[in-house]
């Protein structure tokens, strides 16, 4: 009822999913620096789940409506973001490039979850 | 800068270790036993994620060390949350927590509630809110000694009903939840469109953020009326009430896209069309009748956009979903003939409040809490 209980889950969808892309990210970052490949499943279910427009997940729909309203604020359209992660994904194209992208989406996340744990503690 | 990182994860993680011995388990009753595994569990898997940082050659390396950073501040704010949120209430554990816990039990038992029941503790300083990462459930001190808000509890278990991953026995009622944001998109797309060709555009920004706002208000309308549908009429009174007394805005507009919850007279009309919607007709009437009389007298009133943000249409869906919800996952839906004991007791309090004098219904009341500490729920 209070505050604290919704931003709870707002907090825990967040983390959830910052935590599968920085992964990630820290795994790809090490593999390039050691000329050695990385398995990606998991981040390319993530984001095809996430372009799937027949979302069945609230925790994907509230994660999809970040991102959403992060690319609109920048008038770039979240298909075409997400369908060019994915591709690249797909094709194991992992570059500065992809993990740019990738970055821009952890740092939305990270600030919803610092935003959901300051407002359970009460600053906010 | 890598170095004084390190040290935070030394410092984070002497801290994540006493925290472990902080667990008073030789006075924790058996019931609270999970929560204390649970803590110890996490404590132990945010030690081990802070080893990683130290040790695996993967965070060493300079590219990665803005991710070591934002994974250190994840593992502080779990720490920290633990200490302050979790063991404070299991090192300042009470004979009342371990009785406002079983009668958590005996409601999640008569509702036929899809999970594990929460545990409850008396120590809230922000109203009843439930932890859904350790399942726990915190409440105002002296809630204990009254019965007319107790019907919040049936809205704070459903929390963990929305956030619970992989699970068979709820996953139905995420997708209602899913189905209604389908809605609410097509909806506040029409009203887009429509305000750009008939308004032009004037209401485009508060539009697009309260599109935004949906999704968590979403969240707060499902397990409003999770809680109608169980526990009845008690949750809707329990609220008007909660928002006499607080002062809260009742027609709230949102000004960013950081607006976590709904606008009272939103949140109640939902409320009311769930009640129709399971047939008390009257008890929804007669809450229309109070908080209508309420706000001709507390100076409030609706802005023009106000309509666009809270379409009726859309409020009526949402109770529509949430009572299919319900139902796919079996819980039992409120009747006023039912044998349920707890329930009845809630929507009684409320029928004795506004029907006795205060000195007769807190007579009652006293005694009804004194039956209600002893039930068993064996």
């Amino acid at each position: 009822m209070s505050s604290i209980g919704l931003n709870s889950n707002l907090y825990e969808v967040s983390r959830y999913y910052l935590d599968l892309l920085n992964s990630f990210v820290v795994e790809s970052n090490y593999a390039l620096s050691q000329k050695q490949s990385i398995s990606n499943s998991d981040v390319i279910s993530f984001f095809k789940s996430l372009d799937n427009q027949a979302l069945s997940e609230p925790q994907l729909i509230i994660v999809y409506s970040l991102f959403n309203y992060y690319y609109k604020q920048r008038n770039r359209n979240i298909h075409n973001e997400l369908n060019d992660i994915v591709s690249k994904l797909e094709q194991s194209r992992i570059d500065g490039s992809l993990l740019s992208s990738i970055a821009e989406l952890i740092e939305v996340l990270n600030t919803q979850c610092v935003q959901s744990y300051l407002k359970i503690k009460g600053i906010k | 800068m890598s170095n004084l990182v390190n040290h935070a994860i030394h410092e984070i993680r002497e801290r994540a270790v006493s925290l472990k011995g902080q667990i008073p388990i030789q006075k924790l009753p058996t019931s609270f036993h999970r929560i204390a595994f649970d803590v110890t569990n996490e404590l132990d898997k945010v030690i081990q994620k802070l080893d990683e940082l130290l040790q695996s050659p993967k965070y060493q390396i300079d590219e990665n060390i803005p991710y070591k950073v934002i994974r250190l501040q994840e593992l502080f704010q779990t720490l920290d949350y633990i200490e302050n949120n979790v063991i404070v209430c299991l090192d300042r554990w009470m004979e009342k927590d371990e009785r406002m816990t079983c009668l958590v039990q005996k409601i999640c038992r008569e509702i036929v509630y899809p999970l594990v029941p929460p545990t409850a503790t008396l120590i809230s300083q922000d109203y009843y809110f439930i932890d859904i990462r350790f399942y726990h459930i915190r409440i105002p001190l002296l809630e204990s000694n009254f019965l007319l808000h107790l019907p919040i509890l049936y809205h704070e278990i459903c929390h963990p009903i929305i956030s619970t991953r992989n699970h068979p026995k709820i996953a139905d009622f995420q997708h209602k939840l899913a189905e209604f944001y389908y809605q609410k998109e097509q909806l506040l797309a029409r009203s887009i469109i429509d305000d750009t060709r008939n308004n032009n555009s004037k209401f485009q920004q508060i539009l697009k953020i309260a599109d935004h706002c949906w999704i968590s208000w979403g969240i707060e309308f499902f397990c409003d009326l999770f809680a109608i549908y169980t526990s009845g009429p008690a949750f809707a009174w329990s609220y008007l009430f909660f928002c006499i007394k607080s002062g809260s805005q009742a027609f709230d507009l949102p000004t960013n896209k950081d607006s976590t919850h709904p606008s009272d007279d939103a949140r109640l009309c939902a409320m009311m069309a769930g009640l129709r919607l399971i047939g008390l007709h009257s008890d929804a009437k007669q809450l229309e009748t109070e908080w209508k009389a309420f706000l001709k007298k507390s100076f409030q009133s609706k802005d023009a956009k106000y309509k666009l943000i809270y379409p009726t249409e859309l409020l009526e869906h949402c109770a529509v979903f949430c009572l299919e919800g319900v139902k796919n996952i079996g819980c039992n839906i409120y009747n006023p003939d039912s044998n349920q004991s707890i329930t009845m007791l809630l929507n009684e309090a409320w029928c004795q409040f506004l029907n006795s004098s205060p000195s007769e219904y807190f007579s009652w009341e006293k005694q009804k809490i004194a039956i209600l500490n002893l039930i068993d729920v064996k």
